[in-house]
C-alpha cells in the first residue's frame, strides 16, 4: 500500500523537484496533484475567473512538463488529482458556467493523461435546494459526468466522484454523493453504459465525518468502488482538514473521528491503493520550519494505518 | 394531522398536572406525548443498583406513573401517543459485562408500560432501540429479539411500536447511529412486521437527531414514507442534543436546521401522522412565570408546520381554485404548482391590476369572488392572511385555502418577469 499526500503548499511552480523531493524524502511515494489550484473556488463562486485555463491544451501540456518531470526525477507518482470545483456555479452566468463545463473539465481531463495520472477527483452539484431533490441534482451532475466519460475511457482514466457537504447557516450537512448505496449504484450504471470503469469514488474522511457518516459501512458499501481517498481530520464541526487523531470532544480525550472504522472498513475491502492525505492546511498552521517534520509524521500516520489495514 | 407537545417542559409537574392542561387546553394544544422518562431512569436504577443501595422495584415506578395516566384521564386529556424511557447515548461506562442485565432492566420497564399504555387506550409507543447496551456489528440481532419480545407483549390490534433513529456517541462526538440510515430502519421495519405477522412496527423520526448527524432529512424522510406514523418537531445547533424550539438554533439570521428539507419530504410522502413538539430545553430556559406565555406559540408553530406540509393536499381537496393575490407569492405558486393545479383567475386588491394578465392569469377585482363555480377553493398568495381570510368570508367565501412559498418543492435562479414589473409580496 502506497502513501500520498496533496501537493498544495509543498510542489509549487518554480521549482517542482524541490517540493517532490520533500515529499519523497518525508516518506511519501505518491501525490494528489492539486490542479484545484489553478481556479481557485472562492473566485468563482465570486464570479471571478481566471485566464489559467484559456491555454491552449498544448500550452498546458507545456505548462505541467516540468512538473511531470520532477515528480518522475524525485520518484513520486501522480497518483490521483483534484479537478478544480465547483463545475457549476448556481445563479453564475450561463457564460461562466458553460466554460466550467465545456472547457476547464475537457481541459483537466487532457491535463490528467499528460500526467499520467489515474485517477481524477470532481464534485457533484449542489443544487439539491434549488431543484428540489438530490436526485434532480444527481440527473445534473451525470449529465456532466457522462460529457467527460468518452475522454476518460480514451485516456484510461477513471473520474472520482467525493462525497461532499453543503451548509445551512454554517451548520455542515450532507452535500452529493453522501449516500454510499446510491453511489454505489450510479458508480455501476455508468461503467456498465460506458464499458469501461470510467467512474469511481473518493471517500473523504473529514467530510463524512462533518456528517456523522459511519466510516466503515460507508467503504464497505463501496467496496471496490473506491479508488482514492482524502483522508484529514477535524472537529465534527468544521471542515478543517488536520492530522488524523487530532480532536478529542470528551474528558477521555480518545479521537471524535472513527479512525478504527476506518481502518475496519479498508480491511474488509481488502483496500491496496494509496492512502492519500489531503492535509494541504496543516502546513500553513505549522511553522514553516516544521514542514518537513510535519510531512514525515503524516506519511507516517499512513504507514501506521497501512499496517492496521494489512493486519488480519 | 395529529399536533401534540411532549410531555417534558410543558406540564411542568408530572405528578400534579391539573395546571398544565388548562394551559394546553386553554391554548388549543389537545393532547402530549406521555413520556415514561420522567418517571423512570435506567441510568439512576442501574447507578443504584452498582452502589447496592437500590430499593427500587418494578411497581414503583409502575405506581407512579399508572397515578399520573389516570390524572390525565381525570382531567380529559388522554394521550394516544407515549415514549418509552430512553438511555441516554451519551452514558458512559455501560460496558459489555453489564449488557445483559441493562437490556432486561430495559424489557421489563417497556413491556410495563406497553401494559399501562394499552390499558388506557393509548396506541402509539415511541421505543428506542438498544444502541448503548450492544455490541458493534451485532445491532439488529438484540434489537430482533427484542421488538418481537415486545411485539409479544402488545395484546390489542391496533398497539403500534414505533422504532426512532438514534445517533451514536464517537467519543462525545454525536455520529449516525441506529436506524438513522432510512433504507435499513425500513428493513428493520418491514423485517419485524413480517416476522410478527402483523402491521405492529412503524417510525418515528427525530428531526433533531438527524440534524445531528447533518443527513439529508428530505431523503431519509421520502425513504420511510408511510412507515412514518410520528414526526419530533425540535431543533438544536448541530452540534449538542438540545431539545429547542424551532427557528431559535440560529446563525446568520436562519435556523440550522434543514426545515426545507423536513416539509419537502413529508409533503412528498403525504405525511399525516403525528406532529410532536420539543422544545423543553428552550422551556425550561425561562423563567416559571414565562413559560406559560409560550404555551400558545407552540399551539401556533404546530399548526404552522401542519399547513406547510399539507399546503398541497389542501389544493387537491377542491375541483378548481382561484388565487387571491398578484405578487411574488403568485408568481412562486405558478412555477410550482400552476400546471397541477391551474387557477381560474387570480384577484388582487389593488385596482391598478384589474383588468391586467399576471403569470398567464387575469387579475380580477375580488367582487369576482362572488360567482365561483361550485367546490372551487380561494387560495390566499399574499402574507396578509388574517386579513384577507376575514374579508373572504364577510364576503360569504368559506372555501378558503393558504399559499405560501417560504418553502418551495424547488426554486428557480431566473426569477419571472412581468411588464413594468411592480409585483408586491
Amino acid at each position: 500500500m502506497e502513501i500520498g499526500v496533496q501537493t498544495k503548499n509543498i510542489v509549487g511552480d518554480k521549482a517542482p523537484l524541490e517540493g517532490f523531493m520533500m515529499l519523497k524524502q518525508a516518506g511519501f511515494s505518491c501525490c494528489d496533484f492539486s490542479l484545484n489550484e489553478y481556479l481557485k473556488s472562492h473566485g468563482l463562486y465570486g464570479g471571478e475567473v481566471n485566464p489559467f485555463f484559456d491555454q491552449s491544451v498544448e500550452a498546458l501540456r507545456e505548462f505541467f512538463a516540468p512538473k511531470k518531470e520532477a515528480a518522475r526525477a524525485a520518484g513520486i507518482r501522480i497518483s490521483q488529482m483534484h479537478m478544480p470545483y465547483p463545475n457549476y456555479v448556481p445563479g453564475a452566468t450561463r457564460e461562466l458556467n458553460d466554460y466550467l463545463l465545456r472547457a476547464v473539465a475537457p481541459k483537466c481531463m487532457e491535463i490528467c493523461a499528460f500526467l499520467e495520472c489515474p485517477y481524477i477527483v470532481v464534485h457533484g452539484f449542489k443544487l439539491s435546494h434549488y431543484l428540489g431533490s438530490e436526485a434532480a441534482e444527481w440527473e445534473k451532475t451525470l449529465g456532466f459526468l457522462e460529457s467527460l466519460a468518452p475522454m476518460a475511457r480514451e485516456f484510461g482514466i477513471c473520474i472520482c466522484i467525493e462525497n461532499l457537504y453543503t451548509s445551512i447557516g454554517g451548520h455542515i450537512v450532507e452535500g452529493p454523493c453522501c449516500d454510499a448505496r446510491k453511489a454505489a449504484e450510479r458508480i455501476d450504471a455508468v461503467n456498465d453504459k460506458f464499458g469501461k470503469e470510467v467512474l469511481g469514488f473518493c471517500f473523504d474522511t473529514g467530510h463524512a465525518n462533518l456528517v456523522g457518516c459511519d466510516f466503515e459501512d460507508f467503504i464497505v458499501t463501496l467496496g471496490d468502488r473506491l479508488k482514492v481517498l482524502h483522508i484529514h481530520d477535524n472537529d465534527g464541526i468544521g471542515d478543517l482538514h488536520q492530522i488524523p487523531f487530532t480532536f478529542a470532544r470528551s474528558r477521555e480525550n480518545k479521537s471524535s473521528t472513527d479512525w478504527e472504522g476506518f481502518v475496519r472498513g479498508l480491511r474488509r475491502i481488502h483496500f491496496d491503493r494509496v492512502l492519500s492525505f489531503e492535509t494541504a492546511p496543516v502546513l500553513t498552521a505549522f511553522p514553516e520550519v516544521m514542514k518537513r517534520d510535519v510531512l514525515r509524521f503524516i506519511a507516517e500516520i499512513g504507514t501506521y494505518f497501512a499496517g492496521e489495514i494489512k493486519r488480519t | 394531522m395529529k399536533k401534540v407537545s411532549a410531555m417534558a417542559g410543558v406540564i411542568m409537574n408530572p405528578e400534579k398536572p391539573a395546571q398544565s392542561i388548562r394551559q394546553l387546553k386553554a391554548a388549543g394544544i389537545l393532547e402530549v406525548m406521555f413520556d415514561f422518562g420522567l418517571f423512570v431512569s435506567y441510568e439512576w436504577i442501574m447507578g443504584h443498583r452498582q452502589q447496592k443501595k437500590s430499593d427500587w422495584t418494578p411497581e414503583t415506578t409502575r405506581e407512579s406513573f399508572e397515578t399520573a395516566m389516570e390524572q390525565f384521564a381525570e382531567l380529559g386529556f388522554l394521550s394516544t401517543i407515549a415514549r418509552l424511557p430512553f438511555v441516554d447515548i451519551r452514558s458512559k461506562g455501560i460496558r459489555p459485562p453489564q449488557y445483559e442485565e441493562w437490556n432486561y432492566l430495559i424489557l421489563r420497564i417497556a413491556m410495563d408500560c406497553i401494559r399501562v399504555c394499552e390499558k388506557i387506550g393509548c396506541e402509539n409507543i415511541i421505543v428506542q432501540p438498544l444502541c448503548v447496551s450492544v455490541e458493534r456489528g451485532k445491532e439488529w440481532e438484540a434489537n430482533r429479539d427484542f421488538y418481537l419480545a415486545l411485539a409479544s407483549a402488545c395484546h390489542k390490534k391496533d398497539t403500534k411500536i414505533l422504532l426512532i433513529n438514534q445517533c451514536r456517541n464517537q467519543n462525545g462526538h454525536l455520529v449516525r447511529g441506529i436506524c438513522c440510515d432510512g433504507t435499513e430502519a425500513s428493513k428493520w421495519i418491514d423485517t419485524l412486521n413480517k416476522e410478527a405477522g402483523e402491521e405492529r412496527f412503524g417510525f418515528c423520526l427525530d428531526v433533531g437527531n438527524c440534524n445531528l448527524c447533518g443527513q439529508n432529512i428530505q431523503d431519509v424522510v421520502t425513504v420511510l414514507g408511510k412507515r412514518i406514523q410520528a414526526v419530533i418537531l425540535t431543533e438544536n445547533n448541530g452540534k449538542e442534543m438540545t431539545r429547542l424550539l424551532p427557528f431559535t438554533a440560529v446563525a446568520d439570521r436562519r435556523s440550522v436546521l434543514d426545515w426545507l428539507g423536513v416539509i419537502r419530504g413529508l409533503r412528498e410522502i403525504e405525511y399525516d401522522g403525528y406532529l410532536i413538539l420539543e422544545t423543553v430545553d428552550t422551556t425550561v430556559a425561562f423563567s416559571p412565570l414565562l413559560q406559560p406565555c409560550l404555551v400558545p406559540l407552540y399551539k401556533e408553530l404546530l399548526d404552522y408546520f401542519a399547513m406547510q406540509i399539507q399546503i398541497e393536499q389542501d389544493l387537491k381537496k377542491y375541483e378548481r381554485v382561484v388565487l387571491f393575490g398578484a405578487g411574488n407569492m403568485c408568481r412562486n405558486y405558478m412555477k410550482c404548482y400552476g400546471d397541477r393545479y391551474p387557477p381560474l383567475f387570480t384577484c388582487d386588491n389593488n385596482p391598478k391590476l384589474w383588468d391586467t394578465e399576471f403569470e398567464g392569469l387575469a387579475v380580477k377585482s375580488p367582487e369576482a369572488l362572488k360567482e365561483l363555480p361550485e367546490n372551487c377553493g380561494v387560495i390566499i398568495c399574499n402574507i396578509f392572511y388574517r386579513e384577507i381570510e376575514e374579508q373572504l368570508r364577510s364576503m360569504g367565501v368559506d372555501k378558503i385555502g393558504y399559499f405560501n412559498d417560504e418553502y418551495m418543492p424547488s426554486f428557480y435562479f431566473d426569477r419571472l418577469k412581468r411588464a413594468g414589473d411592480n409585483a408586491r409580496g
